[in-house]
Formats: C-alpha cells, structure tokens, sequence
C-alpha cells in the first residue's frame, strides 16, 4: 500500500501514533544523536543520517534483567517479570532493518528462541527513512541493501520527495497502520509523478560498494594464518566500541548480582574484542592476542555466521569506521582482504 | 514469556571431597525430570553468585541423583565449594552433544584422563559398566598430578572389579607417595607404554590442554585414525545454547556442537587451542 | 616531512632502531592512521599533519620490539614521562623524535563549523593565528584557530620538546592560546549541585561501557583493569547511571596524579561524555594544593613530600 503524506501532516501522524504506542526516533541531544523515546514532533531530528546507537540498542538492550530470586535459608522463589509494551521506531534506516535480520535469525537459530528478544522484536513497528544523502562510510549496497529501503522486512518505509512524503508499507501491521491513518487523515494515492520521482531517486543513490563479499567467506578460511592479519590489526586497541555500535554484534554476558536475601541475574553487553572476553579461570585464553581476536571478529562476521544462518553478519553502515578511535577502516580491510588473499 | 535463561530448582544432596581442590556434588532436581546422556554438561547456578557450565560426572543409569564434580578456581567455583547439603541449586540443560554410544558399541574402549579431565569420562564409562554386555575391552588410563589429585579414588575397586577392564592409574614424576602401587609418569608416556592397539577401537581423552595434545601425538604414532579419538573441548561457555557467542571457534559453538568432538572434526577448526 | 622520513632512514640504516612507531596517511590527508613501521622503504610513508591527533605512547603497553623510534607531540612526550617516571619504560629503549606541534585540527568542530562532511576539504594548513581552509569547490578560507583546533589545544602553552627527545622536527608554533588554565572545570564549578549532578548523570547516561577511554590512556596500563575483576567486583556489569558513574570516576582517581591531559579519553568516546573535565579538576586541585602537574615534574606525585605542601586540608 502506498500514500502521500503533505509535508505538514507528518506532525500530525506522529501525534496520532503517539496516542497509542511509545515512540522512538532519531533526537538531537547537544552533540550526541541518540535513538531514544521521543514525547513531541519537534524532538524528533529526521536529518539525522545514523544514530551514534544502533536499533539493535532498542530491542536487545545494553543490560536487562532476566529474572529475580528470592531466597530465605533453603528455599528460592524465582520471578521473571518481562512485560513488553507495543512501540513504534521511526525514521531508521535500511542497514538498521538488515541489523535486525541478522538478530532475528540468531536469536531464534535452531528453534532455541531467545524470548527476550522475539517478543519485543513482534510488538515493534518499524518505519524507515529513505536514505538520500548516505556518507562516505556507507557501504550498505555490498550486501544487496537499498538505502532508499523497503526491501529489509520493515513495516512501512517513507521517502521525501520534494514536495511530500511518499509512504510504503511492507507487511501486515504496516498496511493496518497506513489503513487507519487514511481513514483519519483521508491521505491520497501517489500520483504517477510521485512515483518517477521515487524511481529516480532510487537510482540516484549510492553508496561505496565492495566487491564480492560473499567470496571472503572462503578467503578468510583459506588464509587463517596469513601474515597480513598482524598488519590490519596492529593500530586496534581491543575496546568495545566497533561491536557496541554494531547493528548486528550481539555476544553477551550473563551474571548475578546480589545480597544476602535476594538478587538478580541479567544480561549485559560484551565484547569478543576484550582480552578477557575468552580466559577461562584456569588461567587459559585460547585468544590471548589482539591479532586472533580481530580475525575472530571478521570470520565470525563474513564466514561462520554466514555459512550457519545464511546471512552476512555486516549491514555496511560504517558506524565502526567513524568511531574508531584507531583509524582501522573497514571497508578498506574488506577490500584489502578481498585483493590479497585467494 | 518461556525464558530459555531461566534455571529450575534442584537440591543438593550429597557433597564428596575428591581432592583438595575437587568436589564432587550430588543433586537431585526438585520439580523437574533431567533426561540426559554422557558427555552433555549444564550450567549450574549458585544463586547470589553465578552460574557456570560443568559436564555431568554420573551416567544418567545412575540418575535419580546427578553429580558434577567441580575444581575451585574462580567465583563460581569456590561458592560452590561452599554448598552443603540441603542448599538449593540452579541447573539449566542438558545442553551440548554427547558422546557418540552408538558408535562406540561393540568396541574395545581406551579411556584416557586427567585429573578433573576424569569427570566427563566417567559419566560415559560408568555407562558403559552398567550396560557391559554392548561393549568390548575397557582400559582406562587415568593419571593426575599427585596421589591426592586422584578423583574417584573410592570407585577404583570397583572398576577394576568389572570384567575386561584393566585400569592404569599414574602420578606425574615425584608425585607418588611411599604407598602408590601405580604407575609413575605423564600420561602420555604412560599410554605409549600400554601401547593399546587401534583395531576395533576408540579412544575417549579428556584433560588439560597441554595432556591433550601430548596424547593426540601418541595416539596418532600408534595408529589411531582421528575419526576414532573422541574428546571433550574445554572453552568458555555462558549461556549454553549458542546465543552469547563466547565458545564460538571456526564455525561450531562448543556449548551447542560440543563439547565432544572427534579428533576428525577438531583437525577442521582453526588452531586456537 | 622529508627531514623526518630522512632521519628515520638513517635510523635504520645504522640499526639504532628496530621499528617506528608514527603516522601515515592512507588516502586523504585528514585519514590519518597510527603505524608501526619495521622495514627502511616503508619510512617514505611516515607524515605528519594537524590531523595527527592520536597519542602514539599507548601504543607502547605491550610492546617488545625495542630499541624503537616514537614521535610525540608536546602532549603525549607528557606521557612518556610518567611512565618513565612510573619504570614502565627504559629511557636507553626508545629513540624520541619531537614534533613540534601548531595544534591539531578537531574535524567534530570543522564539519559543524562549515556545515559540510570532511570529504569536502581539499587542504588545511595552520598559519599562526588562522587555518587556511581550501575545499574542493574552489573556495578559499581563513579561519580562527581557536575555532578549529582541539579542546586540549586551546590551553596548551607549554610545547617546549628539546629537553626530553633526541631530535626535534618542525617549526616552533608562532602562536600560542592564552585560554586560562581549567576553564572549564571552573565554569561546572559556578553551578549547583543539582545542576552539576544534572550535567553529569545526563553525560554519562550514554555510557557504551566501551572501555575505549581505559584502553586508548597511555597510562592505563593495568594488566587486569579493576573493571576485568570479578572477585571482587569493584564495578557491577549492569548499566544503571550509579554504576557508570562509579566507573568513570574510579578511573579518574587512578589516574589523579598521573592524568597529563592528553585528551584521547574524550575524543576516543563515541557518546561523547566530557572525560576531560573529570581529570582536569583533579589536575587543578594537584596544582592549587600542591604545585604539581603530572608529566611536568621530577617525582611521582604521592611519592614526594615537602615541608612546603600547602596540606590546608589537614
């Protein structure tokens, strides 16, 4: 289903959405652009290209609690308490989607379905924002992403054209949704000028792309012991910062914090990039070195999670190669890896 | 909302102090039935402390009660140190891939352990005293550092009891004490000199890195193919079913396609170890 | 640039050096990158810019091919004098080259500053007081240093290298930024306590638990850092703003005393958390206290004692 919107009526939609479910979208926060649960139109900063976090921050979140305990000399009492409540996130992009995918096919892999996670992900709209403008650090097009959208399961994609708001929607819940704002609204269909300005905006966008990356998933297996690993990772400084903003990086730790009577396990956050990610307590860490951990994540990403769940573990947003505090790029890595190894 | 993190209820019943620093501790689920085969491990919570993954030391035709057998090293481990009987435990599992029993019938069995590496051999080789008749010749090499670093010392007799199980016990060199009637060197060495042969044979090893693949190299001198050596990987799990991404090396994930693996199948994975 | 590649060369060439740790420029020349350089051609590569802004000095936790060439700025020869200091190095080990240094460009700042991304520059150049900006588009401009250079540059007065390294390159900077000293620790120090606790609870609110400030410090070289440990557990796992409040402020007493604001916790920090201001009021108590700022003394700071400290306190 498609519609247009005015421009001016897109305040109008989010109130209206707003009166039923918690709304996330990207805000402008001093220097911070942050995806985070916005109250009014004008908190929202849809010029906003890429939220320093990801979308995968809304639904498997940086800490959460997975249940509590109670326990009085010999007895426990456990408590899982998970309530999920319908939201709708607004204005993400293309590679935001595809993070999801990669997410939704782990976490249910193998019919294990971590329900954390499921659950959220079902009482999530998505609405994405055509990509128009995509920087230098994009390079979403290596793995078949349209940055203009609507082609990565979200539930409706809306692009600006010059003079409107052109609206798509994908799935059942976003056709619902577009069905009761025409009601509301009376919207109109897109004209056939709307729809050649779409096109040609589709066309026109373009971000880098690198070249067969579904070949590296053999040439990193090949060449596991290659010298050129040292080089790539030397200036790496092992923190969390490339695997914290990463749409799809999800390895996580489980702990339990307590007192004397009662406590909590949750889970949080962490990283295959820390030295003490794999030491066990027998003093043993299979990857004690910055090389071996910065070629797990690589194989991890291009090799191993493709070969088991058929998906490239990468969205190309590029959010790694601008916040790395150590200038290591990506996307030259990946083409430097595609140019030298067989 | 089912939670596959969330643990049932078991409690302890029996606490066995093996050696200095080993435990083994009896539990018994409280509401839950716990099916499970040799070699598969849980993840064991100590409520207020943490949970941690150990393999389950007694073969499920022992069950009603299960044991984990637990060196202290870090903070799970000392907590569950300190378990006495009646304290209430978490357990989640039974996770990860057990031992191939299929394969192993009809073969003459060659065990190789060391010090805790012992636990996960056992669950399989009293599995297979109880069910004697489907399998061939046992030997069991088992050595630890010391003679007080021997676990299961009061279950020896026994296994030497059961028929065509000859059963090889080694200290490492200066370990023995006035009255040790074993044998004395590495495990390894000890192996070489028992010197089994690989016709009709498969052999199970588990035990610290540096045994393993010691025992790897003499097994492959005397004739072992790597299809027939079984062992256990011992890597950092936390969650247990393949989320966290902790024990993932090459394309498995050790909580999940482990942690038995066949030396075939380890030959294939990149060399981390 | 070719008088530092030269003495680089040579440096090879009479195997006083194993490796170089310096910077190259891969494509343009704000894409600078940190390198370790270990064969004699690759010396042609070595660059220096005003968009050379890592601290090269942490690069040396770890480090086992000495003896080595290190170039530092003003800033980070600061570093490398504590940790001598703190016998983390050995001063015979390591061959320092200076660069002296007009301030390094801030591209957070310029990119907002111009309204446009970095790709469009084709050139910067510090010029004394201004940057000579040229964009692809042609156009030419001069710009107010203080609008383009880095935080930390702004009150960097002290760029004098000759004392500590064994060659200096460059030119001197003709001019220097009279910004006062902890300016802004003073303006949090204006506001309540609400508004103080306001400031920081929203600044920290963000915290990624990234550990990218702990592992890009010069001097966070702990093995095991206290926010590893479990037993016991000096800082919980969980995200509450207590928590990460106590770490960053934990972090900032380990280093008081030792902190020589280089700034790379603050630039390395992808929610942009002000990390500076932390360390900068410990520095300012250590100097109204006590005289003392890190990288500049003789002494570890606790390990000296004077019958002239101040001690009001006590």
């Amino acid at each position: 289903m498609e519609i247009i919107v005015p421009k001016d009526k897109l305040k109008d939609i989010f109130e209206n959405i707003k009166e039923r479910f918690t709304v996330f979208a990207p805000q402008k926060d001093g220097d911070k652009k942050l995806l985070s649960q916005v109250k009014a139109f004008k908190e929202v900063d849809l010029s906003i290209l890429k939220t320093q976090s990801s979308l995968k921050e809304l639904l498997f979140p940086r800490f959460e609690i997975l249940f509590d305990y109670k326990w009085n000399k010999k007895e426990i009492t456990i408590k899982e308490d998970n309530v999920v409540k319908p939201q709708v996130v607004l204005g993400i992009r293309a590679c935001d989607i595809r993070g999801l995918k990669v997410l939704d096919n782990l976490f249910s892999w193998e019919n294990i379905k971590d329900n954390l996670y499921l659950e959220r992900r079902q009482k999530t709209v998505l609405i994405t924002q055509s990509c128009l403008k995509p920087d230098s650090f994009c390079f979403c097009q290596s793995f078949s992403i349209s940055p203009v959208g609507g082609e990565g399961g979200e539930d409706i994609n809306f692009t600006e054209l010059s003079d409107c708001y052109l609206f798509r929607s994908f799935s059942y819940a976003g056709e619902k949704l577009l069905k009761e704002l025409i009601e509301e609204f009376s919207f109109s269909l897109p004209a056939d000028k709307d729809k050649k300005a779409f096109e040609e905006l589709k066309e026109k966008t373009t971000t880098s792309k690198i070249a067969n990356i579904e070949e590296l998933a053999i040439k990193i297996k090949r060449n596991f012991y290659h010298n050129l690993w040292k080089d790539i990772s030397w200036s790496c400084l092992n923190c969390g910062i490339c695997t914290y903003t990463c749409p799809t990086c999800h390895c996580f730790d489980i702990v339990d914090e307590s007192n004397d009577r009662e406590g909590r396990r949750i889970r949080c956050w962490d990283s295959c990039m820390f030295s003490h990610f794999t030491a066990m307590a027998s003093g043993c860490n299979p990857r004690e070195t910055k090389e071996s951990r910065f070629r797990q994540r690589l194989a991890h990403k291009f090799s191993y999670f493709p070969e088991n769940l058929g998906i490239v573990a990468c969205t190309g947003c590029g959010r790694c190669i601008e916040l790395c505090p150590a200038g290591i790029n990506l996307q030259k890595i990946l083409t430097k890896l595609g140019r030298e190894c067989s | 909302m089912f939670l596959i993190y969330t643990p049932f209820t078991a409690e302890v019943i029996d606490i066995v102090k093996e050696t200095p620093d080993i435990k083994t501790i009896r539990w018994k689920p409280l509401k839950n039935e716990l099916h499970f085969k040799p070699g598969q491990f849980v993840e064991f919570s100590v409520f207020g402390i943490g949970e941690s993954p150990f393999c389950i030391s007694s073969s499920p035709t022992r069950s009603p009660l299960f044991e984990c057998s637990i060196k202290r090293l870090g903070k799970v481990t000392t907590a569950a140190h300190k378990l006495s009987p009646g304290d209430i435990i978490g357990i989640r599992g039974p996770y990860g891939r057990c031992f191939p029993l299929e394969e192993l019938k009809e073969r003459n069995l060659i065990f190789v352990g060391g010090g805790i590496g012992m636990a996960p051999l056992r669950s399989l080789l009293q599995y297979v005293i109880d069910n004697r008749k489907d399998f061939g010749q046992i030997t069991v090499i088992y050595g630890a550092r010391t003679v007080a670093d021997l676990c299961y010392k009061q279950e020896f007799l026994e296994w030497q009891k059961v028929p065509a199980l000859s059963l090889i016990l080694t200290v490492d060199p200066g370990g023995e004490d006035e009255n040790w009637q074993g044998e004395i060197g590495f495990v390894p060495t000890v192996l070489e000199k028992v010197n089994p042969k690989p016709d009709k044979a498969k052999v199970i090893t588990c035990g610290p890195t540096i045994m393993i693949k010691f025992t790897l190299a003499t097994l492959t001198r005397l004739g072992f193919a790597p299809e027939d050596i079984i062992t256990t990987l011992e890597m950092k799990m936390k969650c247990g079913v393949g989320k966290c991404g902790r024990c993932n090396i090459g394309r498995v994930y050790v909580c999940k396609d482990g942690p038995v693996f066949k030396y075939s199948e380890i030959k294939e994975l990149p060399n981390e170890f | 640039m070719k008088e530092l590649q030269n003495i680089v060369k040579a440096l090879f060439k009479e195997d006083k050096i194993k490796s170089v740790l310096g910077y190259v420029t891969e494509d343009y020349f704000y894409n600078v990158k940190p390198v370790k350089i270990s064969k004699i051609e690759d010396s042609e590569k070595l660059t220096f810019n005003p968009f050379c802004v890592y601290n090269l000095v942490t690069y040396l936790k770890k480090e086992k091919d000495f003896p080595l060439a290190i170039l530092v700025k003003p800033c980070d020869i600061r570093a490398l004098r504590v940790l001598l200091l703190e016998n983390q190095l050995v001063r015979s080990n390591l061959f320092i080259i200076g660069l002296n240094c007009k301030g390094i460009i801030d591209k957070r700042k310029i990119t907002t500053l111009f309204h446009l991304e970095i790709s469009q520059i084709e050139s910067a150049e510090i010029l004394d007081r201004n940057v000579k900006f040229k964009f692809n588009s042609g156009k030419e401009i001069l710009e107010d240093i203080e609008k383009c250079i880095s935080e930390k540059c702004l009150v960097c007065k002290d760029r004098e290298l000759e004392g500590d390294c064994d060659i200096v390159v460059g030119e001197k900077p003709a001019y220097l930024p009279s910004s006062e000293d902890f300016l802004e620790v003073k303006e949090l120090e204006a506001l309540s306590l609400e508004e103080r606790a306001e400031y920081w609870n929203k600044a920290f609110r963000d915290c990624l638990r990234c550990y990218a400030c702990i592992k890009v410090c010069p001097l966070c070289y702990c093995e095991n850092c206290f926010v590893d440990k479990t037993t016991p557990q000096w800082v919980a796992k969980n995200y509450e703003i207590g928590t990460l409040r106590d770490f960053h402020i934990i972090r900032a007493f380990h280093l008081a005393g030792r902190c020589i604001d280089c700034g790379e916790c603050q630039r390395v920090c992808p929610v942009n958390i002000p990390l500076r201001r932390l360390n900068q009021k410990l520095r300012k108590i250590l100097k109204e206290e006590y005289n003392y700022t890190p990288g500049k003394e003789n002494e570890i700071f606790l390990g000296s004692f004077s019958p002239g400290d101040p001690d009001r306190f006590l």
